[in-house]
């Protein structure tokens, strides 16, 4: 009796509330502007990124119509949540569009699983300590 | 959720991202991104198989049209697999959504 109890109960919490997905941003932008994005990032709850050098291979020609002349990159990889992607996104390409030569590319990549409890809340940042413990 | 790009990363010694752009523009990729990296196979595989494995990696990470994605993996397979003196592996991943790419026209394509 106890334990139908204890199942209604662990039904009752409604999963897609607690459980946010996790995403994968990849920004492309020039060396120089990296630590501009990255603290513009950092200000979406963002807790996790690393950057690493990198060198763009787009055509001289098409260089110069994008206004981009060195080819010194950096790769901003971050983890962010779902639900603030799209907001997220809106906010790179306004900064892509309004920035002099802070063009570059951004996408998202879904991740399918994290292991450790710890690591999935540092990287959404989920702060409320109620949601992961009723999950349980 | 429908996925308009891929993003193809290939995995090739060091030197040889030329040589995968030079694949990846015919098929009318716009251009990619060089990350510089080391290998970790492990030397007994080495050993065993009688190669030598250099550590120094170039990952190009190439954004595409799904249309072409087919093709640029084959080209990269032909031109700078495993086979090859770049021995390149490549993969790819569908992108959820992509801001920044302008809409260039596919050059050969």
């Amino acid at each position: 009796m106890d334990l139908t109890k204890t199942k209604r109960k662990k039904a009752a919490p409604n999963p897609a509330e607690s459980v946010r997905k996790l995403k994968v941003l990849v920004t492309v932008v020039n060396r120089n502007k990296a630590e501009f994005f990255m603290d513009f990032l950092s200000g979406f709850e963002v807790n996790f990124q690393t950057a690493v050098f990198a060198q763009g291979t787009a055509r001289s020609e098409m260089l110069y119509m994008l206004g981009l002349e060195d080819s010194d990159k950096s790769v901003i990889f971050s983890v962010i949540r779902e639900d603030r992607a799209q907001e997220i996104l809106q906010g790179l390409e306004d900064k892509f569009n309004t920035i002099r030569k802070g063009k570059g590319i951004a996408f998202t990549i879904p991740i399918s699983s994290v292991i450790g409890v710890a690591i999935y809340r540092f990287l959404s940042n989920h702060t409320s300590t109620q949601s992961p413990k009723t999950k349980e | 959720m429908q996925y308009s790009h891929e993003a193809i990363f290939c995995i090739v010694n060091s030197g040889y991202s030329e040589a995968v752009m030079d694949a990846a523009k015919k098929l009318g990729a716009c251009g990619g991104t060089v990350i510089n990296a080391r290998g970790t196979a492990s030397k007994e595989a080495e050993t065993f198989f009688h190669i030598t494995i250099s550590p120094e990696k170039e990952i190009v990470m190439i954004l595409v049209p799904k249309k072409i994605k087919d093709d640029v993996l084959h080209a990269l397979y032909q031109d700078v697999g495993l086979d090859t003196a770049g021995q390149g592996i490549a993969f790819s991943v569908p992108v959820d959504s992509v801001v920044g790419l302008t809409d260039a026209p596919n050059a050969k394509n």
